[in-house]
């Protein structure tokens, strides 16, 4: 079975597992998932609290989502198709729970986070909207309108909201076309109930995202369009895939292709050609004669079918000229993931399937079709049943002639030193917020991964989440157009820049893994030793994984400090050397209060001398700054935009003789109005839950 | 020489479908004028063919079963791409069959085209 071998955590790709809730909440909660996943990680910080370790919390991740899909399309089955017999409502929902498409989110990791979540609530919602729509009560409005409300859980990624919207639209036009639903005013007014309700109760995370994806679409339109185009084309799905519930782009990563039995062999054809079966037997059911209400439901989701073929093929023959222009219009590109909207395939599978079940009830052959089809869905899950999802299935372990995670270079199953959690002793001893980096550069497989032979790890590295100040990883772009990590274990360049540079971002802390490959630490090696010798690096602490330096006091800039000068930085190594020495003499450190993280008040005569006033975080046009006086009244500081390195503001001959000036991330504060709107509509949702409950009781 | 149709099946078949025909005709133009390929132009005229003669949904599935049963063979001898181009071709059918579902139910048919007693 799938148990998880002591002592190990997920981390591989784009997925780091969640641990450290205790000081990762308020990041959690303040982030850029502004607030929606705190409360998907509300049902792990009680695990952690009752001493459950992070490789007992994978099960949990992998028990939640089996049990809550199985539950969900059982419930859709019951309250839909009243006349399925159980026993076919429990197959259809463990083949929903347990398939090739659920498969490949463990193997792929994605299913140790947040962002697959929205799999569990689609049959939930699918059955409370039939039911809110055709039945005059108002229960199963309000269940929809909280349902609606906990699937906020699942959009990590906005993208998934956009999908499921998409979904619904298409869902009730489908309904539409085939008769399942009769248009009238009731109806109308209804569906309009649903959908304005469903808004305010996810208005708490839909606010805050406005202003930044206002910002994405930009950037989208303007600098990444060929990497669009580009992308669609990588993830397109062929049909004999998208019928599958495969991907067709990394198929080969996944089962039944990357077939992790090698005793049966001859079994892997044997599943790549069962896994059509699911879809025979539909195109079988839309031969059979059915029932009036059956054949509207079996048009209207095989209609829809059809059009998510469509949609998940991208651009590929013959969609490839509509796809391109819709996938390319704004908004819509946020979908340019393949699972974004591949998510819906089987549960429209499993509908089908369904109504195949619903109309061979009592036929002759019926029961013979039931165990062939109970045979072939338990083929097609083999790995559920007999264990190694990530220890001999994971993706990384693909390429590796042997497939177990001991043995290969590469792992998504990684165990991390005591050495490594015994650092933040240092951190949690400094009261600044100054940040952690690490030294030298060892670039994953893609931005914001590092490379970590001697962990196994090629993903985000562990120490976002394993300590409580902010990690800056140097495979990312920290500055605006500059990769600064490219430029780091550059022997021709006097190493002292990267001091400049780490200093500039406010990195006290500099992490000197032993576990990057080999010939890295040998090229490095000059320059450690050339900062150490000058006496910019300081090593702090030294153990056989890991040393932890420190850099010198004089060059590390303060979180908020403020100067009478706020030059464009120009972004390369020779000109950070020259200029940041000659920025650091005019700097002088203001004191702050943090009232959040992303909430800081400034006293007044902290900034009554200088001109300009710094906070030194990820340069971000949503921060903005406030001079507040002591009678309430409040005047925006000027923005200096051309400072990229960091947050800058201009006083402009302000007095600022009393007062305090407060620096905020425009969604933080719109997060407070959200949940404030959420937070009303749920009161009312569930105060019509109970008056229902209570009338119902007497 | 004269030669008589009276009488012929061929006449009984396009007595009264000059219209359906002239669609079919215009289906093949269509295609030929896009420069589609000609197995798509045709499978275009069977489209039109089964909105205007009509020919029920149920029937349409067929031709979608047939197509589809050869991508798992193909794929299992290697022939990846020939595979996905007989499922290319299945979900041409798929998508008729929809359609004319669609007519079918808004027209109070049953699933073999046959109009419902009032």
């Amino acid at each position: 079975m799938n148990i998880f071998p002591g002592g190990y955590m997920v981390i591989g790709g784009d997925v780091l597992q969640m641990i450290n809730f205790s000081e990762q909440w308020k990041h959690l909660h303040f982030g850029w998932f502004s607030g929606r996943v705190s409360l998907f990680y509300a049902l792990f910080f009680p695990l952690e609290a009752m001493g459950i370790s992070p490789a007992g919390q994978l099960s949990w991740y992998l028990g939640i989502f089996l049990v809550g899909a199985y539950s969900s399309f059982y419930f859709f089955c019951r309250s839909i198709f009243q006349k399925l017999e159980t026993r076919s409502a429990s197959l259809l929902a463990l083949f929903y729970a347990l398939n090739l498409y659920t498969l490949y989110i463990f193997t792929a990791t994605w299913g140790f986070t947040s962002f697959q979540i929205l799999y569990i609530f689609v049959p939930l919602l699918t059955a409370l909207y039939i039911k809110a729509v055709q039945e005059t009560g108002k229960k199963f409005l309000f269940l929809f309108l909280l349902t609606a409300f906990l699937v906020s859980i699942s959009f990590s990624n906005p993208a998934f909201a956009l999908s499921l919207a998409l979904y619904f639209l298409l869902l009730t036009l489908a309904f539409s076309l085939f008769r399942v639903f009769l248009w009238n005013y009731i109806l109308l007014k209804r569906v309009a109930i649903l959908f304005l309700g469903a808004l305010l109760l996810n208005a708490y995370w839909i606010l805050p995202l406005v202003p930044q994806v206002r910002g994405g679409v930009d950037e989208l339109s303007n600098s990444t369009e060929i990497n669009l185009a580009l992308r669609l084309e990588k993830t397109s799905n062929a049909i004999i895939d998208t019928i599958r519930l495969l991907p067709t782009s990394e198929q080969n990563r996944y089962y039944p292709v990357n077939f992790p039995y090698p005793s049966f062999g001859w079994l892997e054809d044997v599943v790549i050609g069962i896994a059509f079966a699911p879809f025979f037997l539909i195109l079988v059911g839309l031969f059979l004669r059915k029932a009036p209400s059956e054949r509207s439901f079996y048009g209207a989701f095989f209609g829809l079918f059809v059009i998510f073929i469509a949609l998940v093929a991208r651009v590929r023959f013959p969609f490839d000229t509509l796809n391109s222009f819709l996938f390319e219009l704004p908004v819509l590109n946020a979908l340019r993931g393949w699972e974004k909207l591949a998510l819906f395939t089987p549960f429209l599978l499993s509908v089908l399937l369904t109504l195949f079940f619903l109309n061979m009830q009592g036929k002759k052959h019926a029961k013979i079709v039931t165990l062939c089809f109970s045979f072939l869905a338990f083929l097609l899950a083999l790995p559920f049943f007999f264990g190694g999802i990530q220890t001999e299935l994971s993706y990384i372990l693909s390429g590796n002639k042997k497939k177990d995670f001991h043995t290969s270079e590469f792992s998504a199953l990684v165990k991390i030193p005591d050495s490594y959690i015994q650092l933040e002793n240092v951190f949690v001893s400094d009261p600044t917020a100054s940040k952690i980096s690490m030294l030298p550069y060892a670039p994953g497989s893609s931005v914001g991964r590092v490379s970590l032979p001697g962990l196994k790890i090629n993903g985000p590295h562990p120490a976002v989440v394993l300590y409580s100040k902010k990690y800056v990883e140097p495979n990312d772009y920290y500055f605006p157009k500059w990769d600064f990590g490219e430029e780091l274990n550059d022997r021709s360049l006097d190493p002292e820049w990267i001091v400049d540079l780490y200093g500039l971002i406010g990195i006290r802390y500099v992490l000197y893994p032993h576990d990057v490959k080999p010939k890295l630490l040998v090229e490095f090696e000059p320059i450690l030793t050339y900062l150490e010798s000058e006496g910019f690096l300081k090593k702090r602490v030294g153990f056989p994984e890991v040393d932890l330096y420190e850099v010198a006091e004089n060059k590390v800039f303060p979180y908020v400090y403020t100067s009478n000068t706020a030059p464009a930085l120009r972004f390369s190594p020779q000109a950070l050397q020259e200029q940041v020495p000659i920025l650091k003499k005019g700097v002088e450190e203001a004191r702050y209060t943090l009232l959040n993280p992303k909430k800081i008040e400034i006293p007044h005569d902290e900034i009554s001398k200088n001109q300009y006033i710094f906070l030194n975080e990820r340069y971000d046009s949503l921060w903005k700054a406030e001079y507040i006086r002591d009678t309430g009244e409040s005047i925006l500081l000027r923005r200096q935009d051309e400072v990229r390195y960091a947050n800058a503001w201009h006083k402009e001959g302000l007095p600022l003789s009393t007062g305090k000036i407060v620096i905020t991330y425009i969604p933080a504060d719109l997060l407070k109005i959200g949940i404030f709107i959420s937070g009303i509509s749920l009161i009312v949702v569930l105060a019509g839950l109970g008056r229902i409950y209570r009338k119902r009781r007497h | 020489m004269n030669i008589s149709f009276r009488g012929s099946a061929i006449k009984q078949f396009f007595q009264g479908k000059h219209a359906d025909i002239l669609c079919i005709v215009f289906a093949m133009l269509f295609g030929t004028f896009l420069d589609w390929e000609i197995l798509h132009t045709l499978f275009f005229a069977v489209f039109i063919a089964s909105l205007v003669w009509p020919i029920p949904s149920r029937v349409l599935v067929f031709p979608a079963l047939f197509f589809l049963a050869f991508s798992p063979i193909l794929l299992l001898m290697g022939r990846q791409e020939r595979a996905e181009e007989f499922a290319i071709y299945s979900y041409y059918f798929l998508v008729m069959v929809v359609i004319r579902a669609i007519i079918e139910i808004s027209n109070g048919e049953s699933e073999d085209g046959v109009k419902a007693k009032e």
